[in-house]
């Protein structure tokens, strides 16, 4: 599903954000991505909906090449893809309902469609009581899963997460990643990238690990 | 907080694929619309004094060529109408002139093709006339009168070869000592307006340009603004037409409030300076109409609107291109 074939991604200073790496993730697995900060994580995940391009090397999603793709196609991949923010990327002025509507409106979805869905997304996440609620009015961990159920209401293939913990304490941590559990069950392919240690210690789940920007293992086979 | 199983989340990804998205798209692409229009008006209503400043601006931007334009069209209507109505040549006869000999130069010019009408003025009516007109009654006691007798003639055209023929033979009929052209006046004032008709067209289109940099620089603001949220739109599969739509309905409603006001203001201007043209007007026979207010405010909100959408076109994609990943 995701697949990264000696990429490499060198910044106009003249620095590597990524260099060599290559790795595939099968469709439908849960994956950690971990290094220290600065090991190229958040560029390595903002390659895999196109938001950065590689200098070297291939990247293909769920078997197209990026690279080959043109620029009026990159919303359709989009659409396939959740995000998952640490600082949320919220609308402030709007209500929880609206920002967990924002991917449905995008992708042409009806009113009916767009109600049902929102719903149950926050149905699942455990705010629907909340939906007519300013983003401002939420806790942090309230935040967080209004990010996820915007991530998952168009019921994307491919599910990224960037340090989606980060803000939160241990209890509202596991919460989190049961849920991101929940979506891998369905065969929702999930790549996390986190320095949680006390996440990635508690789940066994497979993991990339890179340092300054290589690739620098992989722990447990997929 | 609630968690769904597995099993339930399959369930619904199949209840996905049963959606009826072909059905909803149009209306989905129409509410859109409807909100981005709503949007555009809340926007304006919240940021009342920088969104009317740029209203007023274009309403002052558009209000000179088109009371150019408008004024353009009053004198080609009077000088129309002059040729139509009141296109007429005055002859002058020789002092010494005879009844008879006026009489049959009179009836020689009822039998040109292109003379409408004719009528006779002696030097008595004449000085009659001009006392009335200047109001001063002891002018027809001045002896010898020193007005000449008048032919005045109506043409049924202006131009052409056989005018210019009628005219050589007025010349050279030894009765006529001078004749003045009404003709050669209107031509000169129909040039004037074919003048002002192209100085507002131009004037139209360097203002219009203006007004594509003033509703541009605003909604470089307000994208500035929102920055964040298009990129958020662009990451979650936002296409560009549909990230500039609420920006295409903020730039032509801009622009058509803005069309719309310089019509209100054109309107006023024209209202306020009626009275004297029509008095100078009415000397000489004809009346300044004001032209519709509802087709000029139709008219210059129209070009108001084509200006801000084709601005909001040119700013958004712009601002896009390099500020959002698309």
């Amino acid at each position: 599903m995701i697949e990264f074939d000696g990429v490499s991604r060198r910044f106009s200073n003249g620095h590597f954000g990524l260099q060599d790496v290559s790795f595939h993730i099968p469709e439908g697995r849960m994956v950690f991505l971990t290094g220290h900060s600065g090991s190229g994580k958040s560029t390595l995940l903002r390659m895999i909906p196109a938001l950065d391009h590689p200098t070297s090397g291939q990247v293909r999603i769920g078997g197209h090449d990026l690279q080959k793709m043109r620029h009026h196609q990159y919303p359709k991949l989009r659409r396939q893809i959740g995000v998952v923010f640490q600082d949320h990327h919220l609308l402030p002025d709007r209500r929880v309902f609206d920002n967990v509507a924002l991917p449905l409106q995008v992708s042409g979805f009806g009113g009916k469609d767009i109600r049902r869905r929102v719903e149950a997304a926050l149905d699942k996440v455990g705010l629907l009581a909340r939906q007519r609620a300013l983003i401002e009015e939420l806790s942090g961990g309230e935040q967080q899963r209004v990010n996820i159920a915007r991530a998952l209401v168009n019921r994307p293939k491919i599910l990224l997460a960037d340090e989606p913990t980060g803000n939160l304490d241990p209890e509202l941590s596991r919460d989190i990643f049961n849920q991101f559990s929940d979506f891998h069950a369905v065969g929702v392919t999930v790549l996390i990238a986190s320095h949680d240690l006390h996440l990635l210690k508690t789940y066994a789940v497979p993991r990339i690990v890179l340092n300054q920007g290589r690739l620098s293992h992989i722990e447990e086979a997929f | 907080m609630s968690r769904a199983s597995p099993k339930n989340l399959t369930a619904t990804k199949t209840n996905t694929k049963s959606t009826r998205r072909g059905e909803h798209a149009l209306s989905a692409w129409a509410q859109h619309h409807r909100r981005c229009f709503k949007d555009a008006l809340w926007r304006l209503l919240k940021r009342p004094i920088s969104a009317w400043a740029t209203i007023v601006t274009i309403a002052i931007v558009l209000a000179l060529p088109g009371f150019i334009m408008t004024l353009a069209t009053q004198i080609k209507q009077i000088g129309g109408m002059w040729a139509s109505e009141n296109g007429q040549m005055n002859i002058y006869l020789v002092a010494g002139a005879q009844e008879d000999q006026i009489q049959s130069f009179q009836s020689w010019l009822s039998h040109q093709s292109v003379v409408r009408d004719n009528r006779l003025i002696t030097p008595k009516q004449g000085l009659q006339e001009l006392a009335q007109r200047l109001h001063i009654d002891s002018l027809t006691d001045i002896q010898p009168n020193p007005l000449p007798t008048v032919l005045v003639v109506h043409l049924s055209q202006l131009t052409g070869e056989d005018v210019d023929s009628l005219k050589r033979q007025i010349r050279a009929n030894p009765l006529v000592d001078n004749i003045s052209e009404g003709g050669e006046w209107i031509k000169r004032l129909q040039e004037i307006s074919q003048f002002f008709d192209q100085l507002s067209w131009w004037l139209l289109g360097l203002f219009g340009l203006t007004v594509i940099f003033v509703i541009g620089n605003t909604l470089r603001l307000e994208l500035q603004e929102r920055r964040e949220e298009l990129s958020l739109m662009a990451l979650i599969g936002g296409t560009s037409r549909y990230m500039l739509r609420p920006l295409l309905y903020d730039g032509a409603i801009t622009g058509l409030l803005g069309g719309m006001l310089a019509s209100v203001i054109i309107y006023g201007l024209l209202t306020a300076l009626a009275t004297p043209i029509n008095n100078l007007a009415t000397n000489y026979g004809a009346r300044i109409t004001v032209i519709t207010p509802l087709l000029m405010t139709a008219l210059l909100g129209i070009i108001g609107l084509i200006l801000g959408w084709f601005s909001a076109q040119i700013i958004g994609r712009n601002f896009m291109k390099k500020s959002v990943k698309l």
